[in-house]
């Protein structure tokens, strides 16, 4: 089994763990294409290689960031969503989207 | 004892079989390269030559022939599946299956078990119903069985209703097959090879050219290779190959795992699946029992295996033969598997012109081989894609027209 | 002896408990063996020794490696199909059966498709069966039909099965004299050990191998080794114990009678040992064929005579060991034939000579002769080796009911495939050696190609110290390899830097270790002074550096000084580093012509008897 080092709960088999894909930024859903809604829900990039991703740990219902190489199956770095998000999302109704969304770092937040 | 063999014995020298010829040099141009030396790609080169007489065809692998997913499947077949686009497709596959022998000069070893997907829940009896309607509305042989039914076909399976999952009926599909997975694709390579296409292992496409959205050529470890179509089916490295040509695919990559006990003296006759205790079993030619269940849980590019897996796998196969706790597990492995959202295929053409493409075969391609190979030879062939494979288009996604075929094609396989 | 004159005198049988006597029936004839025999060993103990019949083609089948390595010996039980009869024990009122046979196993009807043989080739089910059309639905149920060896009980009852799990600060897996020597190092150092052993007792081939002419090492370095283990309070030993698998993150199935042992181990060290190999002739596979490993373990773990008359087919010195055991254990030897066309000069040759022996070299077995029941070798037939894969027909006939194979090993790598390491073919020792280890798994002894005794537990100390390192440093990811000779020319180099040295130097042994041990201490460019020494460095792109840092050197040395050492052991320390030249030319460049020893190994420099190349290679 493998382990997941978790940064709330340490060390733990990976068993303990649901990965919740890729970390992608979403489209503004009041204002994006349907295509690019399409490509959000729908499309990967499935990288052979490094990749960030959300991982949820279901006894203690804490979601956070791992980077992993998906080639050596290694778990490179895992960390608290609050590097990546230092602000809250908020979801609004249409009309009021465009004020709230996913923050700076967020939203620059790409590959490594 | 056949004639063949006789004459064969007869010779005093032993001549070693040769099923292919030497491996030519790669040329730097073809009409058709398939990237992809799997039984699909090896497929779709065998009708190219066959049935349009296009010969000028380059299989590349970047391994040997026949030596990924095609290799480490457990060689389900049937047709059972709830939507009639699937059912519709895997049934023209099952009709190529059976002449596959005959076709290749080839003996794939073509079995024809009888299928059982068990129903431990009044949810998954509908389910079953459900199919069995939808596949004899497609004329598919199929229907929901009970308890004293499914004892005739398998006596030693586990009935009793004092267990967790208690069967209370079946979904009965007697066509479900197996059939010797190396065989198929050894029998398309032979085949394909003998009408003039050339097999190329230990290739690996490493980038595609293109121009003005059209294809033009892809680029190996063996050097440049120009040519007019190019037809991409390498299943779990579907999107990295995708990437090169510089599209995405709706694509996620995740072991699935399988193994086989020692081998016994046959006892299971038909193919036994259990959705709800994700586990399936059948009985190999050898005498070996061939085991499988779900996908890992979450994505890598490695064919490791997991302890996890077996223990899951075991436990569950116990609760339907318990009298299996003292067989050995002789070996066990994994493949990669490109999973797509709602558990169809994703074939015909891409965004880029001339490239086409063989993918989303998760868990469920192998059985069609045959089918997949034709078709998608047809559509590089006449530039048309036929209307069995049109709905596995890729821009379905881009049109929220997915296929849920989820509830007939995992752990089914 | 007993009547039949099968079994052996204690202290033949270090496994057998004589004082009871369990009876067990084999194809429903009634049989006597002692507790601590296996099914295979009992039944051989009283002359049978057909145990089962080949998949294909029906032929009989015996034992053939004596360790659970082969599909030779699975027999059936009540409840339990394809069984290994070399690895379970006997109990009292055991019932065992063959398997695939139709009629008896003596007299198998289904024996007749061997005479097709020449019609049925490897794979001649694809070319066959499905002509005319609908001709495979008439032939499927009767090839289906002969599918499978052992048969399901359907109503068996599973029994009681149960976990237990570990997390110990090093796993050693294997416990022969790499993997005690390992255990006792990692413990040593203050880490919580566990060993895991699939035998019955402790030791590997210490308990049946024959390492020297007179006999006698082996047995002392156990005892000595056993006793240490058994000792020292951080170390838990599992015997009877599988090591199954390697999984991801050093998590280990280890499974112990009923009892599935799941382990997190932080460092693993591997001393899984080597296996004989097979060799290819004609009727290679008929009882009374075996590896000359598996005539030892049936002599030494289960007291039973192998077979009256004997001939050993060899290319190494240990096929002389195996002559010498038969001949202790009143087996007659008629012959050892040897591949090579030039034999070494060995005590253990000598001492096979010496006993009246027959040894043939430059010839290979032609084909095993079967007797008049086709059920046992009767005889063998050796040829002339004429040239590279070829030899004159078959010009001598000896007769004979045993066959010893004993022409090489293939390491027992299957852990460290798992792991992903590499291994690769290597020409010199003529067998597959480890060439990359992932972070926290370790490898030593004849797994890692290390043969000699000192060697192998020079590796394994070695192993378990850097073990236990990786384990107390977390930032260090373990696994420094010693090396030998064998394995790559880096070891080789050193070995020859210090001869060098040595030669330079008229010195003994601990005086060398004194003179180039400060060096090491050393940062790399101090070591400028000694100018051989800095020569080869350079050529080589070592440093000393990289010995100082790397092995247990300052350890062996304290050893060294205080004696516990008597062979350089420490002349060998060193991590793998890429060599431009190999020890051969080094060799060349250093040495007098008459100084370069050409013989086989161990090789002994003729001008310094001490100092011995381990390995199969000659410098
Ligand atoms: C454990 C397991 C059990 C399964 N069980 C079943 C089952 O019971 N029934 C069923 O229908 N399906 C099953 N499947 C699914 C089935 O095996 C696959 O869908 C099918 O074999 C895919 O065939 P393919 O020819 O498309 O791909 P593959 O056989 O995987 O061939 C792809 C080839 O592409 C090559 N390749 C990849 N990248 C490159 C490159 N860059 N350049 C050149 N070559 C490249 C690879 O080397 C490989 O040989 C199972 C799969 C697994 C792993």
């Amino acid at each position: 089994m493998k382990i997941m080092p978790c940064p709330l709960n340490g060390p733990r088999n990976i068993s303990e763990f649901v990965c919740g894909g890729e970390v992608v930024i979403p489209p503004d859903p009041a204002r994006c294409s349907a295509a690019e809604w399409a490509d959000y829900v729908f499309m990967r990039d499935n990288v052979a290689g490094v990749v960030r991703e959300w991982w949820y740990h279901v006894a203690t219902a804490y979601w956070f960031i791992a980077e992993r190489d998906t080639v050596t199956d290694e778990i490179i770095r895992t960390y608290p969503a609050s590097e990546l998000f230092s602000k809250r999302v908020v979801f609004t109704a249409p009309e009021e989207a465009s004020e709230a969304g996913a923050s700076e770092a967020g939203a620059s937040g790409g590959k490594p | 004892m056949p004639f063949a063999l006789l004459k064969y014995g007869l010779k005093r020298e032993y001549p070693a079989e040769r099923h292919f010829p030497p491996q030519p040099e790669l040329k730097s141009t073809y009409d058709v390269v398939i990237i992809g030396g799997g039984g699909h790609g090896l497929a779709a080169a065998y009708y190219l030559a066959k049935d349009y007489g296009i010969t000028d065809v380059a299989v590349l692998d970047k391994g040997y022939l026949g030596g990924g997913n095609t290799a480490r499947n457990t060689a389900i077949i049937r047709a059972n599946y709830l939507t009639p686009e699937g059912v519709r497709f895997y049934a023209e596959s099952i009709a190529l299956f059976k002449e596959l022998s005959q076709e290749l000069d080839f003996n794939v070893l073509y079995s024809e078990r009888g299928h059982l997907t068990l129903a431990h829940t009044d949810a998954a009896v509908r389910t079953s119903r459900w199919r069995a309607e939808v596949n004899k509305h497609l004329g598919v042989d199929s229907e929901l069985i009970f308890p004293d039914q499914i004892r005739k076909l398998v006596p030693s399976l586990n009935l009793s209703e004092d267990v967790r999952y208690p069967i209370l009926g079946a979904l009965y599909h007697p066509p479900g097959a197996i059939a010797r997975h190396d065989a198929v694709a050894w029998g398309y390579a032979a085949a394909a090879a003998r009408r003039g296409v050339e097999l190329h292992q230990k290739v690996e496409v490493t980038g595609v050219l293109r121009a003005n959205g059209r294809a033009l050529g892809v680029e190996t470890t063996r050097g440049t290779v120009h040519c007019g179509r190019i037809l991409q089916a390498v299943s779990g490295s579907s999107s990295l190959v995708a990437a090169m040509a510089g599209f995405r695919l709706p694509i996620h990559t995740v072991p699935l795992q399988a193994c086989v006990s020692q081998p016994l003296k046959p006892f299971l006759d038909p193919i036994v699946v259990s959705g709800s205790l994700h586990t399936y079993i059948s009985q190999s030619a050898r005498g070996e029992l061939v085991m499988g269940g779900e996908t890992d849980p979450y994505g890598v590019y490695a064919d490791r295996s997991t302890l996890e897996f077996k223990e899951g796998l075991i436990a569950h196969m116990l609760e339907l033969f318990p009298f299996l706790a003292e067989i050995k597990v002789l070996r066990q492995w994994a493949g990669m598997v490109d999973m797509t959202p709602d558990f169809s295929p994703v074939m015909g053409k891409t965004p880029v012109e001339n490239y086409y493409i063989d993918a989303g075969w998760g868990t469920w391609g192998f059985k069609a081989t045959p089918v997949s190979g034709k078709r998608m030879a047809e559509t590089i062939a006449t530039g048309r894609v036929p209307e069995l494979i049109e709905r596995f288009r890729l821009g379905r996604f881009y049109e929220f027209k997915q296929i849920g075929e989820r509830g007939a094609a995992s752990v089914g396989h | 002896m007993t009547a039949n004159g099968w079994r052996l005198p204690a202290p033949a049988g270090r496994l057998l408990d004589r004082s009871r006597q369990v009876a067990f029936s084999f194809e429903g004839r009634g049989y006597e063996g002692f507790a601590g025999d296996t099914i295979a060993s009992a039944l051989a103990a009283n002359g049978q020794w057909l145990l089962s019949r080949s998949f294909k083609y029906h032929r009989p089948r015996g034992v053939l490696t004596m360790a659970g390595q082969d599909a030779n010996t699975l027999v059936q039980l009540k409840e339990e199909p394809n069984v290994l009869a070399d690895r379970r024990e006997i109990e009292s009122g055991l019932e065992v059966w063959g398997q695939n046979y139709t009629g008896s196993l003596e007299r198998d009807r289904d024996a007749w498709i061997g005479r097709f043989s020449a019609f049925l080739p490897v794979g001649f089910y694809y070319k066959a069966f499905y002509k005319p059309k609908g001709a495979w639905r008439y032939w499927e149920p009767i090839i289906r039909r002969r599918a499978g060896l052992g048969r399901v009980n359907l109503d068996a009852s599973p029994g009681y099965y149960d976990k237990a799990y570990g997390w110990p600060d090093v796993a050693v897996i294997g416990g022969g004299p790499a993997g005690m020597s390992a255990a006792l190092e990692a413990a040593g150092a203050g880490a919580e050990v566990i060993l895991i052993e699939e035998g019955p007792i402790l030791g590997g081939a210490l308990n049946y191998a024959r390492l020297a002419a007179d006999g006698n090492r082996a047995a002392s370095l156990r005892d000595e080794l056993v006793a240490a283990v058994e000792a020292e309070p951080n170390i838990q030993v599992l015997t009877s114990a599988i090591c199954q698998a390697w999984f991801t993150d050093n998590w280990l199935p280890c499974v112990q009678g009923n009892r599935l042992y799941k382990l997190r181990a932080r460092e693993v060290v591997v001393a899984t040992g080597s296996l004989e190999q097979p060799m290819v002739f004609r009727n290679n596979d008929m009882p009374g064929v075996m590896l000359g490993s598996a005539a030892q373990r049936l002599i030494r773990l289960y007291g039973v005579r192998p077979g009256r008359r004997a001939v050993v087919v060899t290319a190494n010195g240990d096929g002389y060991g195996v002559a010498l055991d038969l001949v202790e254990a009143g087996v007659e030897v008629a012959a050892v034939v040897d591949l090579r066309p030039d034999l070494p000069v060995c005590e253990r040759i000598e001492a096979v000579r010496g006993h009246g022996v027959d040894v043939i070299p430059g010839h290979t077995v032609w084909e095993g002769v079967p007797g008049p029941d086709k059920r046992h070798v009767a005889g063998v037939r050796v040829a002339r080796i004429t040239g590279e894969g070829e030899c004159a027909d078959g010009d001598r006939a000896i007769d004979c009911d045993l066959i010893c194979m004993a022409t090489g090993y293939a390491p027992t790598a299957q852990l460290l495939y798992h792991a992903r390491g590499k291994l690769a073919y290597d020409d010199q020792t003529a067998m597959f050696t480890v060439k990359k280890l992932p972070p926290h798994l370790h490898a030593a002894g004849s797994v890692n190609s290390a043969f000699y005794l000192d060697a192998v537990v020079a590796e394994g100390r070695h192993a378990g110290w850097a073990a236990a390192r990786a384990n107390l440093d977390p930032t260090s990811s373990g696994n420094s390899r010693l090396l030998w000779p064998t394995t790559s020319g880096v070891l080789a180099t050193a070995v020859v830097v210090l001869a060098v040295l040595v030669a330079r130097t008229p010195t003994t042994v601990p005086t060398v270790i004194e003179a180039t041990v400060p060096a090491l201490e050393q940062p790399a460019e101090q070591v400028v002074a000694k100018p051989q020494v800095e020569t080869l460095a350079r050529r080589s792109r070592l440093t000393f550096r990289h010995w100082a840092e790397t092995a247990p050197l300052l350890a062996m040395r304290e050893r060294a000084l205080r004696g516990e050492f008597t062979e350089p052991s420490l002349a060998v320390s060193l991590t793998t580093a890429p060599v431009p030249t190999t020890a051969r030319e080094l060799m060349r460049e250093f040495l007098p012509e008459a100084e370069r020893s050409e013989s086989a190994s161990p090789a002994v420099f003729p001008a310094w008897p001490w100092l011995r190349v381990y390995g199969r290679e000659t410098i």
